[in-house]
């Protein structure tokens, strides 16, 4: 996987791109269409915000109208990753005959698809698509299941894709810190170097703090597993979408003016900082759930179509007010 | 001489009861370990938390009671009469007392099981871990740690002026300490004093000093918060040790401290998360789901949880290269989280925060006490100082992997 880099805002696209890929688009295809597709690379994901909780910043509604043998999809997605490149789309639509959430991997070349690219001034090298389907016959082969009864595959998928997304912005957080660092090392200010002076060094170590509490919760949510996962993910993932363009932000301005110029590593960093918040998402999902917790349900995180397996039922009544995700894992001292 | 405490009534609760014998720590499993470190909170600590609040001072039995459940040995050897538990269970067990504002007792406690414990057991002689660690272990001595100084704070190596003069058969030593923690229920002082003039890191040396050698003298001090934890002055006139007082060897006491700061530090931010965490789940259920600071709520509670992993995580790694770096970022971080989340839990919860006749410690002691938590174990300040210094000595290292950028950029935060 190529990492993050500071100097050239299309290697974070990049990467963005290939954990997409690698962790949310193609585990999905390689279980429910495997060998049907040229890879998953050519195949953008749109799932709706109910699945993912606002990964990437994603929004999906697309509706399934007509009878069992003759569906035919209406809808739109914003804000599709990779949508003006790819050649086919896994999206997630509502069968109306039924109310069920169903997967259903369509096809960009009909006259019944239109893509049109979307601006988002980050993420250089990869490009964000709008989708609008009309009356798009679905054929049977293009349905790959319902929502629920992929519900495991798919929460796993996005958890794993949120916290590799969460990974790479940490690093980025990282790079820009270490890069100050070493820049003030350099500086002179003064009768010394801007390294020296306190109200500096205070304020760098404050943003490595964050830094490390970045890396810190992301790999605890990786370490859970099942719907305790999907929670810390999402959790570990608001946290990192608020610190990093903290973290960024204040390397920037101990880096000075000059890492305000276009096109250097400092200005680049802090323009993908800047857009985590929109690739992690999760904020809501974080205020529901200690709401949930409060009120006293029972709801799991984020399982599909209201179906909580008894074990998340238990786990959520056992946890405390407040303590949203907390279950212990295996060997930890929590 | 001793001072003379207030001896208020002894509750009921304060009184060994018929029934059940009280829990020890189990330190089977890392779940058997939170269940018995939470279920000894409940039965030893809970019901007496508002009687010692009050009284201004946790009482010998409180010692005693952890002294029997094994509390004092979590991070001591198994050689030594101890558990032989790593950091993390000394964390679970400050998060166990934690699940009440019970901050003064968490750092009368800690002061044993973080810091003169583990000292006496690495570095005492047999004839100092005999005569001290065995007692203190058992909870029949209670102890304190005497650094800060009336002219000095964070700044230990160059404010410290006790002085510990070389005599024929011992050493003298002269000189006050403040804010000591334990101070008037000591049995034994571990008293840091210069033995070499000048200001050099490499003059200054503990003492393991009796609280009842002539020419001590111990004033209680009234403080604004962690009423339940015992603080007092001690002074030093021409107090006469045996050469034995000297704990591992002369000048090397700031060697000895560094070894042991970051877990002490690790324990004060996971205390002082515990004491945050608890405002917040007290404000949460007080406003109710619906209201609307609810998004506040939720996302300090995301900032908490990646604070206390964050410390987890350093515990994990103690004893590594970084461990001074990450204790100190944690300490400052969970510090001044913790104060901000209180702050404004207490904002959100309305006058009724304020309520000093509370049956049971509250919202307001968390406030009183969450303030001490950024002063002691190193001001957040200092403690900022000494991670920026580690900061700076790691980016000096050389970069792991390749570079991103056209510049080399190191690796250290």
């Amino acid at each position: 996987m190529p990492a993050p880099d500071q100097g050239d805002g299309t290697a974070m696209g990049a990467a963005v791109l290939e954990m997409v890929a690698q962790g949310l688009s193609g585990p999905v295809l390689d279980r429910l269409a495997p060998g049907s597709l040229p890879g998953p690379y050519r195949v953008s994901t749109a799932l709706g915000d109910t699945t993912t909780h606002g990964l990437l910043g994603t929004r999906c509604d697309l509706e399934l109208h007509g009878r069992p043998d003759r569906l035919t999809a209406w809808g739109h997605a914003d804000h599709v990753l990779g949508l003006p490149d790819a050649g086919a789309v896994l999206v997630e639509g509502i069968r109306r005959y039924d109310g069920r959430r169903v997967l259903l991997l369509l096809p960009l070349d009909t006259p019944y698809t239109q893509v049109r690219e979307q601006r988002l001034g980050a993420l250089a090298g990869a490009r964000y698509g709008h989708l609008e389907v009309t009356a798009l016959a679905v054929p049977g082969h293009a349905l790959l299941g319902t929502v629920q009864r992929h519900a495991s595959l798919l929460h796993d998928a996005v958890a794993a894709t949120r916290l590799g997304l969460a990974r790479l912005l940490s690093d980025l957080a990282q790079q820009s810190v270490c890069g100050a660092l070493a820049h003030a090392q350099r500086r002179p200010f003064q009768d010394g170097v801007l390294a020296g002076r306190q109200a500096f060094g205070h304020a760098v170590a404050e943003a490595a703090a964050a830094v490390r509490m970045c890396h810190a919760v992301t790999r605890r949510a990786a370490t859970a597993s099942g719907p305790a996962r999907w929670d810390r993910a999402v959790r570990a993932g608001v946290f990192v979408a608020r610190a990093v363009p903290q973290s960024v932000g204040t390397a920037c301005r101990l880096f000075g003016g000059q890492g305000f110029m276009d096109g250097h590593p400092m200005a680049a960093a802090y323009r993908e900082a800047v857009f985590a918040p929109v690739l992690l998402g999760g904020q809501q999902r974080l205020v529901d759930s200690m709401r949930q917790r409060l009120a006293g349900e029972t709801s799991p995180p984020t399982l599909a179509d209201g179906q909580a397996p008894a074990q998340t039922v238990r786990q959520a009544q056992a946890q405390g007010v407040g303590r949203p995700g907390q279950h212990p894992v295996p060997g930890s001292m929590r | 001489m001793k001072p003379s405490m207030p001896s208020p009534a002894t509750p009921m609760t304060d009184q060994p009861l018929l029934g059940p014998p009280p829990p020890v720590l189990d330190p089977g499993s890392p779940a058997a370990f939170n269940e018995s470190a939470r279920a000894l909170a409940d039965a030893e600590i809970t019901p007496n938390l508002a009687h010692w609040e009050r009284q201004g001072s946790v009482s010998r039995s409180l010692f005693e009671a952890m002294g029997r459940a094994g509390v004092f040995g979590i991070g001591v050897a198994v050689e030594h009469g101890g558990l032989g538990l790593d950091l993390a269970h000394g964390i679970s067990f400050v998060r166990a007392v934690m699940r009440e504002p019970a901050a003064g007792v968490c750092t009368s406690l800690s002061v044993l099981t973080h810091l003169v414990a583990p000292l006496l057991a690495r570095h005492g002689t047999p004839g100092q871990r005999d005569r001290w660690l065995r007692p203190v272990l058992a909870g029949r001595c209670v102890a304190s740690v005497a650094l800060t100084e009336p002219g000095g704070g964070s700044d230990l190596v160059r404010a410290v002026a006790t002085t510990a003069r070389p005599e024929p058969d011992g050493w003298l030593l002269q000189g006050e300490k403040t804010f000591i923690t334990n101070a008037p229920l000591a049995d034994v002082l571990l008293v840091l004093a210069r033995t070499t003039p000048g200001t050099s890191a490499l003059g200054l040396t503990l003492f393991l000093v009796p609280a009842d050698l002539p020419g001590i003298v111990i004033t209680p001090l009234a403080t604004a918060g962690l009423h339940a934890s015992p603080t007092g002055r001690v002074s030093f006139e021409d107090c006469r040790l045996p050469r034995e007082a000297v704990l591992g060897r002369p000048g090397l006491a700031m060697v000895l401290l560094a070894g042991i700061l970051p877990e002490e530090r690790l324990a004060i931010a996971a205390g002082a998360l515990a004491c945050a965490r608890w405002a917040l789940e007290r404000t949460a259920r007080l406003l109710g789901a619906s209201d609307q600071a609810m998004p506040e709520l939720a996302w300090w509670d995301a900032e908490i949880e990646a604070a206390e992993t964050f410390v987890d995580a350093a515990a994990e790694r103690i004893g590594g290269p970084q461990d001074q770096l990450d204790a100190a970022l944690a300490k400052t971080a969970g510090a001044r989280l913790a104060q901000r989340v209180v702050q404004d839990c207490a904002r959100l919860s309305g006058p009724g925060a304020y309520r000093d006749d509370e049956p049971a410690p509250a919202m307001l002691s968390a406030l009183r006490d969450v303030r001490v938590l950024s002063v002691y174990g190193g001001s957040c300040e200092t403690v900022r100082d000494t991670a920026a210094a580690e900061l700076l000595r790691g980016a000096l290292t050389p970069t792991q992997g390749p570079p991103t950028t056209t510049q080399a950029t190191p690796t250290a935060p």
